[in-house]
């Protein structure tokens, strides 16, 4: 708490600062949600406005579901203009106030301490010198999808956009942990970044258990989509854990530890838990259940060609497209419903990207009469799990992954 | 691990249209509809950076939300508590508890059960009367 009265200081001179230039980025979102950009998410019981506001450094505009610390959501249609996302719409989530916005690329280090034979310091130049690896990636938030959550849960009420997928490139964090050598005994390896708590508390990190960190697809990325990260998405590395949800996908790192037992601090013991239970699901209520860190993403799909609420004139023919991702597996199959899911027709898939990665889906879905339609899109990934029809329920808010519904209307 | 272009562009423009076409009949925000990225390699050097934040001066709306705007807004926009659903008092009281005792918000004791307050009154208005 010490540390809260000279953050807000700054953020006060900085404020007056803005001011001063006239760079009123508060006043322009005032201004957003008294006309013109707001946009209006579709979740039962609202509030569901939220201003579209492109006043964030290096993004356009964002669904802003909080300035400080940013929350930034992705609109829907950017999804469905191809499957990656591009760096400036790419979506936003910082924990903690004291977040980065200078780096210098010279001053810049990245340690790895620990359990480890040789400690490194290692400099950005030093890291664009290693040997590269590329991958795309989907990157979403455990709790991408919250406010559909029924019984509604409290915190960060994201929509679908709190995900995005990029072609990341940088060094295997394999590699980097083999320079430095782990001794034995290691257990996990835990990862810190720039951002700061205001309070005297834990600092965000998250940890891998030992055997996935140095399994090899886990990578340090200085890249995203071939240009160096946004500020508000990590720059200049970030950690790419693919398959897993992104809490684990440290922004601004810049500590790698070595640890000889499990990390026991506040953001792998308690927080972004999930029920042990088949897709994190208990009864709407329920508090007292086993908990464990949430993991692997999984299978969904979301219908981006058209908007939930449309109406559509008749023709023989409705075209419904969108992206699937198949989790830490790949797309095996989409299929598309007209029919509120009693009826399915196989989706065509787009190119393969790799088994992280969106992939789109087109199909066409014949038209008889007018009136209300219920659209569905359920994907299948390679290892033969299907997206459930049923939401899952638990008290955070996080994994959920059914089947999700755009009703239109015929006209 | 790229597709061909042809098939990328072609598929951006129709989809480009499509969504020009269904945001024109909704009447909601039209951004406006682009290319798909196409990513490449990373050639280049690592450049510094330095960035500014838009600023939030906004304070929870009266009446009675002094308590709220002092103990809140160290840390966090008025938006993370405005655009919550509607919550049952347990569920402030938690999410209160949550911010004292989990992320040392610097809150006294005896302000709780007036935070409490000033957050179910806020909250009233807010879900399907939103």
């Amino acid at each position: 708490m010490d540390r809260l009265d000279p953050i807000l200081a700054r953020t006060i001179a900085r404020r007056r600062l803005l001011a001063l230039a006239g760079l009123a980025g508060g006043g322009a979102l005032a201004g957003a949600s008294a006309g013109g950009n707001v946009v209006r998410l579709l979740m039962n019981g609202g509030p569901a406005e939220r201003p579209m506001a492109p006043v964030f450094p290096e993004k356009q505009a964002m669904i802003v579901q909080r300035v400080r610390p940013p929350l930034l959501e992705t609109p829907m249609a950017v999804f469905d203009r191809g499957v990656f996302t591009p760096n400036d719409q790419f979506y936003v989530r910082w924990h903690w106030g004291d977040i980065p916005l200078d780096v210098d690329v010279a001053a810049f280090r990245l340690n790895v301490r620990g359990a480890v034979e040789r400690p490194l310091s290692l400099s950005l130049a030093e890291i664009l010198r290693l040997p590269r690896v590329s991958l795309a990636a989907v990157n979403q938030c455990s709790g991408n999808s919250r406010a559909f959550f029924e019984p509604r849960v409290p915190g960060a009420q994201w929509s679908h956009g709190a995900m995005g997928n990029a072609v990341w490139e940088g060094v295997s964090l394999k590699a980097i942990l083999d320079q430095a050598g782990i001794r034995a005994g290691a257990a996990a390896v835990r990862f810190g970044g720039l951002d700061r708590p205001l309070t005297d508390v834990d600092p965000y990190r998250k940890s891998l258990a030992i055997d996935h960190a140095r399994a090899g697809e886990a990578m340090v990325a200085f890249a995203m989509n071939g240009e160096q990260l946004p500020m508000l998405n990590g720059f200049p590395l970030r950690l790419v854990v693919p398959g897993h949800y992104s809490t684990y996908w440290m922004k601004a790192l810049n500590e790698i530890e070595v640890l000889t037992a499990p990390d026991e601090g506040y953001w792998m013991a308690r927080a972004y838990k999930i029920p042990t239970t088949p897709g994190a699901n208990v009864a709407p209520g329920a508090h007292d259940f086993p908990t464990t860190p949430i993991n692997s993403m999984v299978a969904r799909s979301w219908i981006t060609n058209v908007s939930d609420g449309a109406t559509l004139p008749l023709q023989p023919w409705l075209p419904v497209g969108g992206i699937a991702m198949g989790g830490d597996k790949g797309v095996a199959k989409v299929e598309v419903s007209g029919s509120g899911g009693a009826t399915w027709t196989e989706a065509r898939l787009g190119p393969d990207e790799g088994r992280y990665s969106f992939r789109r889906f087109d199909a066409d879905i014949p038209l008889a009469t007018g009136g209300p339609l219920a659209l569905m899109s359920r994907c299948t990934d390679s290892a033969g799990r299907v997206q459930p029809m049923t939401p899952n329920w638990n008290p955070g808010g996080y994994m959920r992954a059914c089947v999700e519904t755009t009703h239109v209307t015929i006209a | 691990m790229s597709p061909s272009p042809e098939a990328r562009a072609t598929r951006a423009g129709a989809s480009a249209v499509l969504i020009a076409l269904l945001l024109a009949g909704c009447g909601g925000a039209a951004p406006e509809a682009q290319e798909a990225p196409q990513p490449t390699a990373f050639a280049g050097a690592l450049a510094s950076r330095t960035i500014s934040l838009p600023t939030d001066e906004a304070q929870f709306p009266e009446p009675a939300a002094a308590l709220l705007n002092r103990n809140c807004l160290s840390c966090h926009s008025t938006t993370m508590v405005l655009y919550q659903p509607r919550l049952t008092e347990a569920q402030w009281q938690a999410t209160v508890a949550k911010m004292r005792d989990a992320y040392k918000a610097p809150i006294a004791e005896g302000d709780v059960a007036g935070i409490v307050r000033e957050l179910m009154a806020l909250n009233a208005g807010g879900g399907a009367g939103h």
